[in-house]
């Protein structure tokens, strides 16, 4: 075997290395920053979204609600697989866990134990995540948002 | 007398070793001489006797050892597979792999990068996934959403998904 069949062979079994080093150092990357907010959407009254809330835009007019305030807020550097309690107005509570990311993406698990509700989401980096939180009551219903790397 | 003599040689000769003029002039001399007919008969008597006791002495020799013995003599060297593989810049190569082999011997460079594609194209695809927007592989990202008491809607908008609840919840 010559000496060139020897590199390509050595920078082979590299990329192979590469190919299955890769994913645990993603695993084991440090958290990220995640901001959480907590809105409540309404369908009565006049059509009004929370100047805070503009970003959201083009999630929040593609429901029945016109109405939309920011009800609390939580900014965190999330670690992974630990969870991030988010109280909301009416006392119930929502879970937020960072279950994975890459470069370009992260995995949120969002349970609502109040409802036995399980959501897994993965979402790009420019992306966000908004998930209905409550069952509508009164026309009324709370939502959360979850933006990485804001 | 002095034909029988020239013609003599003749009788024994093989298929295709005679002119077609030596023939004819051998049948002419067949045609009017007895003894030379005779001598004929004779001739092919003795070939087909000889023939004969030729194959039955065949018959009683054992050849199944005869080529081990036969390679046996022979130096290790001489029968090598193939001869390229004995550094012999002249030997042609002989079935696929070894024409395989001397064409990489022949195009290094290229061989090396037909030997690097592979890995290649793995690392390009590994990174090609990693770096793709989820919603590009699949149309809409990685969603799963359960509940035992409501019915989610996931709606996927170009900020990223929202998930609603049909119903007004109030059996919960």
């Amino acid at each position: 075997m010559t000496n060139l069949w020897k590199a390509a062979a050595a920078a082979g079994a590299l990329a192979a290395a590469a190919l299955l080093a890769t994913p645990a150092e993603a695993a084991a990357d440090p958290g990220i920053p995640v901001r959480i907010r907590v809105l409540k959407g309404s369908r009565q009254g006049p059509p009004a979204v929370a100047p805070q809330l503009r970003d959201l835009g083009a999630q929040l007019s593609a429901t029945a609600y016109v109405r939309w305030d920011q009800a609390g807020e939580v900014n965190a550097s999330m670690d992974f697989k630990k969870p991030v309690n988010v109280g909301l107005p009416d006392g119930q509570q929502v879970v937020v866990t960072l279950l994975e990311s890459r470069k370009d993406t992260a995995t949120f698990e969002v349970q609502v134990p109040a409802s036995r509700t399980q959501s897994r989401l993965t979402i790009a980096k420019d992306k966000r995540i908004v998930h209905q939180v409550t069952a509508e009551r009164g026309g009324e219903a709370y939502f959360v948002s979850i933006r990485p790397w804001p | 007398m002095t034909d029988c003599a020239t013609y003599a040689p003749m009788l024994t000769a093989r298929a295709g070793e005679l002119t077609r003029e030596e023939e004819s002039r051998l049948h002419a001399h067949l045609a009017g001489c007895g003894a030379c007919q005779a001598r004929l008969a004779d001739e092919r008597a003795v070939d087909g006797m000889l023939a004969d006791a030729l194959s039955r002495a065949a018959a009683r020799r054992d050849f199944s050892e005869f080529s081990t013995q036969v390679m046996a003599r022979l130096p290790a060297s001489a029968w090598k597979p193939d001869p390229a593989d004995r550094g012999d810049p002249g030997a042609e190569p002989s079935g696929p792999l070894g024409r395989l082999r001397a064409w990489a011997r022949h195009h290094k460079l290229a061989a090396a990068l037909a030997a690097l594609a592979p890995a290649a194209a793995a690392v390009a695809l590994f990174l090609w996934l990693e770096r793709a927007d989820p919603s590009a592989l699949g149309g809409m990202p990685g969603v799963e959403v359960s509940s035992e008491t409501l019915a989610p809607i996931v709606l996927d908008t170009s900020d990223g998904p929202m998930i609603l609840f049909d119903g007004d919840g109030e059996g919960t």
